[in-house]
């Protein structure tokens, strides 16, 4: 099972998604990945490295519009975004949620 | 598959009677273990009576602990604690001089009691049937906690038990066949004309999907979302997954389920469509298939695609009770309306019981935190490594398992900057805004700074399980936990609460114990559950004190030593 096509750790990555947020939400995940996978691909452009822990904690991030996320982290300096996001995954919430 | 039973079954035979020997050591070596925790004081008679027996009597594996213990007494005799109290000299004897002999035995004896578990595992498999999975897990245990049997034979066992459960997989997988057989499918002409009267091509939908509406689907639910979809002005395309499982998942009882929380909290259905569409279907399906688990549903599909429809109401109901506004609470973390609400509800008492105020839920804990698996030990031990402001700063953290690698790390470098204060690592990021980060080396999965990992976080700092319990202590201890959560009785009357809070409390968060740091919270709530249950530990105190702390080997008995001293010191007083 690897319908995200992640790089590493698939199976941990899974394993937590479903202890954290349960089955229901596998669905939503399996059903919603194109988008998902874009998200990842545009972080991984900006240069963001954490994409499994952003995937396990912070979720929510792949649900969103690419466009929208783009226009939202252009927002800031987004040199500055890749750091912080990239040193504690948690801080994604100070520019997204 | 038979006689892959039978091979397994063989096996763990053979483990009983390689291992005989040692359990029959089991009661002696219980016998003694007690003796020295219950009645060390009197040695001369437990040499003179109990050791010529066990000599005489026991095989050279158990000889090697009386030797031990012979030799402690030795010690003990020539000693000057042997004037002393009562009291203390017990406690000097258990504590400083059998120690490592009642540790050995601990070991030992968990090893012992593995015959009842084994026998119980063979039975198990004589009476496993075709069609039912080996539980794995449970065996690996017993095939773990033995120290002296050939690894050769436990890891034929390991090898073999997978291959049963591929083999018990393909069984099924016939039945199912068969079952499938036997069900009343909707033809394909069925399915053309009905996609065709609502303006939809049934050809162009995947040979999957053909296939999953055909076994899965019903035609008066299908109709009926047919007409729910037209009512709302739903188009989509027929190679659109995320509408098929819905248009074959759903039913009515889940639309008027929705459509009352969209009338009551301006959810947008096409929101929900996108984002949770798990939404409009239930685990629970009323339709003509009885789903069994096994293999994987016609068209292969990765994931289950459980259904969440009945989470969503309650948790929307529990969302919205404290006080969190509920539709731009999904726009941000729709994630959290369809996790399971017991676990919502679970975490909201949880942190209410750890003294939040239900009125100030919005205010303080992010929701993304309620998704926690363990709420508690995760707080606990943000506040056992004196990094609470980090958790508060952005109550999402709550989310992270205790375990989890963040932790190790923490420790890690807080161990080193106190033993290095004059070339300490900086691990903190402090913004302008004041909000608090770790750098990279501390949160990233992948770390070459401190080289600890998830593979190795378990090994790196020695951390030790502080009480061993027996097993049936373990389970009592676990379903206390679950179940007991004695609120009536205030744990500040019960008199070893009041020992730590007259020698060890720092504020209301922390005990601090010869300079360990432990969660307060977590003492008074482990001790109020467990304090009513027939467990026969020896110092539910310290279990209370130190379970799920990060100590070692070595601080395990620093802490030990002083509680007790303390504690018969505050006797003799």
């Amino acid at each position: 099972m690897n319908f995200l096509d992640l790089d590493s750790n698939s199976l941990y990555v899974y394993d937590k998604i479903k202890e954290i947020y349960g089955d229901g939400f596998l669905s939503d995940l399996y059903l919603n990945k194109s988008n998902i996978k874009s998200v990842i691909s545009y972080l991984k452009s900006l240069g963001i490295k954490c994409i499994n822990e952003l995937l396990i904690y912070k979720i929510d991030v792949f649900f969103k519009d690419v466009d929208f996320l783009e226009c939202e982290i252009k927002k800031f300096d987004v040199s500055e975004f890749v750091n912080l996001v990239n040193d504690d995954y948690f801080m994604i919430d100070n520019y997204l949620f | 598959m038979t006689g892959m039973k039978k091979q397994l079954i063989d096996k763990f035979r053979l483990m009983l009677a390689a291992n005989s020997k040692y359990y029959d050591m089991f009661d002696d070596l219980n016998y003694l273990l007690y003796s020295i925790k219950d009645a060390p004081f009197n040695l001369i008679e437990i040499e003179k009576k109990y050791l010529p027996y066990v000599e005489n009597n026991l095989s050279d594996g158990a000889k090697e602990f009386v030797k031990d213990t012979k030799s402690v007494l030795d010690v003990f005799e020539k000693s000057k604690y042997y004037d002393l109290p009562k009291e203390v000299v017990n406690n000097i004897v258990q504590n400083v001089y059998f120690s490592e002999v009642m540790e050995k035995l601990d070991r030992f004896l968990l090893h012992c009691s593995q015959r009842e578990k084994i026998e119980e595992v063979i039975t198990y498999l004589e009476n496993l049937k075709e069609n039912e999975y080996l539980e794995i897990e449970k065996i690996k245990m017993i095939l773990i906690n033995d120290l002296k049997f050939d690894c050769r034979v436990k890891s034929d066992i390991f090898l073999l038990m997978p291959k049963y459960n591929i083999f018990v997989s393909k069984n099924i997988e016939n039945m199912y066949d068969k079952e499938m057989l036997e069900i009343d499918i909707i033809s394909n002409e069925e399915l053309i004309d009905i996609f065709k009267e609502y303006g939809y091509n049934f050809l162009l939908v995947s040979e999957k999907m053909r296939e999953y509406a055909k076994i899965y689907g019903d035609l008066d639910n299908i109709r009926y979302m047919f007409e729910f979809f037209k009512d709302n002005n739903v188009k989509f395309s027929e190679n659109d997954e995320k509408y098929l499982y819905i248009l074959f998942k759903s039913d009515e009882v889940c639309i008027n389920n929705l459509k009352s929380i969209c009338d009551d909290y301006g959810f947008e259905l096409n929101s929900l469509l996108n984002r949770t569409p798990s939404v409009f279907w239930d685990s629970i399906k009323r339709d003509k298939v009885n789903r069994k688990p096994g293999p994987p549903r016609p068209g292969g599909d990765e994931v289950s695609l459980s259904g969440s429809n009945g989470d969503f109401k309650k948790n929307v109901e529990l969302i919205k009770s404290l006080g969190y506004p509920v539709k731009e609470s999904y726009d941000k973390c729709s994630s959290v309306f369809v996790c399971s609400y017991r676990k919502l509800k679970g975490n909201v008492d949880d942190l209410i019981r750890y003294g939040i105020d239900p009125n100030n839920f919005s205010k303080i804990i992010k929701l993304t935190g309620l998704t926690s698996s363990n709420i508690l030990n995760t707080i606990d031990r943000f506040i056992e490594l004196g990094e609470l402001d980090y958790l508060f700063d952005n109550t999402s953290r709550l989310a992270l398992d205790c375990n989890h690698v963040i932790f190790h790390r923490l420790y890690k470098v807080k161990k080193h900057n106190m033993e290095n204060p004059t070339n300490p690592i900086d691990y903190k990021n402090i913004s302008k805004t004041g909000s608090i980060s770790y750098k990279s080396f501390i949160t990233s999965y992948h770390d070459t700074t401190l080289k600890i990992n998830n593979d190795n976080k378990n090994l790196v700092n020695n951390f030790v399980e502080p009480c061993v319990l027996f097993d049936e202590d373990k389970e009592k201890v676990i379903r206390a936990l679950d179940e007991g959560k004695n609120d009536d009785k205030d744990p500040l009357e019960m008199s070893d609460i009041k020992f730590l809070e007259e020698n060890y409390k720092v504020n209301d968060l922390v005990y601090s114990v010869c300079g360990f740091t432990f969660s307060r919270l977590k003492v008074l709530r482990l001790y109020s559950s467990l304090e009513n249950v027939d467990i026969d530990l020896d110092d539910l105190l310290f279990y209370c004190l130190t379970y799920n702390s990060m100590l070692t080997k070595e601080d395990v008995e620093v802490i030990k030593n002083e509680i007790n001293l303390k504690r018969k010191g505050d006797l003799l007083l």
